[in-house]
């Protein structure tokens, strides 16, 4: 019978050897997928899941119940990203092509291009970014995302309603007669 | 006709679609965008859209990443850095009511009064200089485990046995006089022996300085 997330915790802090990485191993590829797509710089993913990972087998047991372990673990690392994007230096990200004013004259008013779905994720500001992220491309239920964001489910309701506006746009679902 | 379009912004849908309007806006909304081509362009767009970020692959962690996370966990197993572990200083130091003298000490170096060269031990609390010793392993000659052992032979310190494993330790002074603290594993979980000895102390003989034991 497999342990539950919480029972894992619990035997880690009471030091169980095995149980912390029994725990990581359910969630690291979402983690993993949640790094890349938060962060400005996906080679960054790698050292900021590994954080992350090491922070949460420190804190271990300040973990007091009051959201679920997996709330609680992605949280862990959303604020890592958060931080990591708050320290970077400027490094060149790729433009988009509606940012560009030759671009966007040849398309006669109209948006052809469709962009890779991440490059246009990548365009979104990041809170509007990890809201979807979580929701609409993990498939979190709102209220366990606004958990894991620690804003209101409301602001999570919000920033994906702005944000699919925008990626509807980038990708040519809304064309220009549309908006 | 400008009112009916106002209502029917592609802000007002996106909302609609997120499931942000109240239940009387909802349904005044959505019967009013299902008959109106623009509107329900917008929120054919909006399916789209989820659908398209759905429809992303999860992508697979790189096995080399996979490894140095685990190198990385395998790090903190070793250094004990879970609560679960052995060493429980935090909740000793917690329970004595040192936690703040700690915190503050290690950092200010106040309990530390240095003429120079060890700290010296005068009214400071043993246990809050061996938490300072833990993870140092400043013991001079006594890092050999032979003359250690011969050392707390001739001094015999209460309940210590002297291959004591020994889990830091550094020098200080004690009355002026240089010393060494030695932190040992007692062989019971949670307690510790600190133990300070004469920086001579060996086969010949030494003199015991202090001697205390520690933790639960």
């Amino acid at each position: 019978m497999a342990r539950t997330d919480a029972e894992l915790l619990a035997a880690h802090v009471a030091g169980d050897q095995q149980a912390f990485g029994e725990l990581v191993g359910r969630y690291r590829a979402r983690m993993w997928g949640l790094a890349m797509r938060i962060l400005d710089h996906p080679e960054d993913a790698a050292d900021v899941v590994q954080e992350a990972l090491v922070a949460a087998y420190r804190r271990a047991h300040t973990y007091r119940g009051e959201a679920l372990v997996r709330t609680w673990l992605h949280r862990i690392l959303v604020n890592i990203c958060i931080d990591r994007k708050r320290q970077e230096t400027r490094r060149p990200t790729v433009p988009l092509a509606d940012s560009d004013p030759a671009v966007r004259a040849d398309m006669a008013g109209e948006l052809v291009t469709r962009l890779a779905v991440d490059a246009a994720l990548a365009a979104l500001p990041v809170a509007q970014r990890a809201a979807i992220v979580l929701v609409d491309v993990q498939g979190w239920p709102v209220d366990e995302a606004a958990g894991i964001l620690d804003v209101p489910v409301g602001t999570v309701k919000s920033r994906c309603a702005r944000g699919r506006a925008r990626l509807a746009h980038l990708l040519g679902h809304l064309r220009e007669e549309d908006r | 006709m400008s009112d009916r379009e106002a209502r029917l912004d592609p802000d007002l849908l996106a909302d609609l679609d997120a499931g942000l309007l109240d239940g009387d806006q909802e349904a005044e909304v959505r019967a009013a965008a299902a008959s109106d081509r623009r509107a329900t362009a917008v929120l054919a767009a909006l399916a789209a859209t989820r659908a398209d970020l759905a429809a992303l692959p999860e992508p697979p962690v790189p096995p080399d990443v996979a490894a140095g996370w685990d190198a990385a966990l395998a790090a903190e197993a070793r250094r004990g850095t879970s609560r679960g572990r052995r060493l429980r200083w935090p909740a000793v130091a917690a329970s004595a009511g040192l936690a703040a003298t700690l915190v503050t000490g290690l950092l200010t170096g106040l309990l530390w009064t240095s003429d120079g060269g060890s700290p010296s031990l005068d009214e400071v609390d043993l246990v809050a200089a061996a938490r300072a010793a833990l993870g140092a392993m400043d013991t001079g000659e006594l890092a050999d485990p032979a003359r250690r052992a011969a050392c707390l032979r001739e001094v015999a310190p209460a309940g210590v046995t002297p291959d004591a494993p020994l889990l830091g330790g550094r020098h200080v002074t004690v009355g002026g006089e240089p010393a060494v603290l030695l932190v040992l594993a007692s062989g019971e979980l949670g307690r510790f022996h600190v133990v300070v000895v004469d920086e001579g102390c060996g086969p010949d003989g030494g003199r015991l300085l202090r001697s205390e034991s520690i933790g639960r």
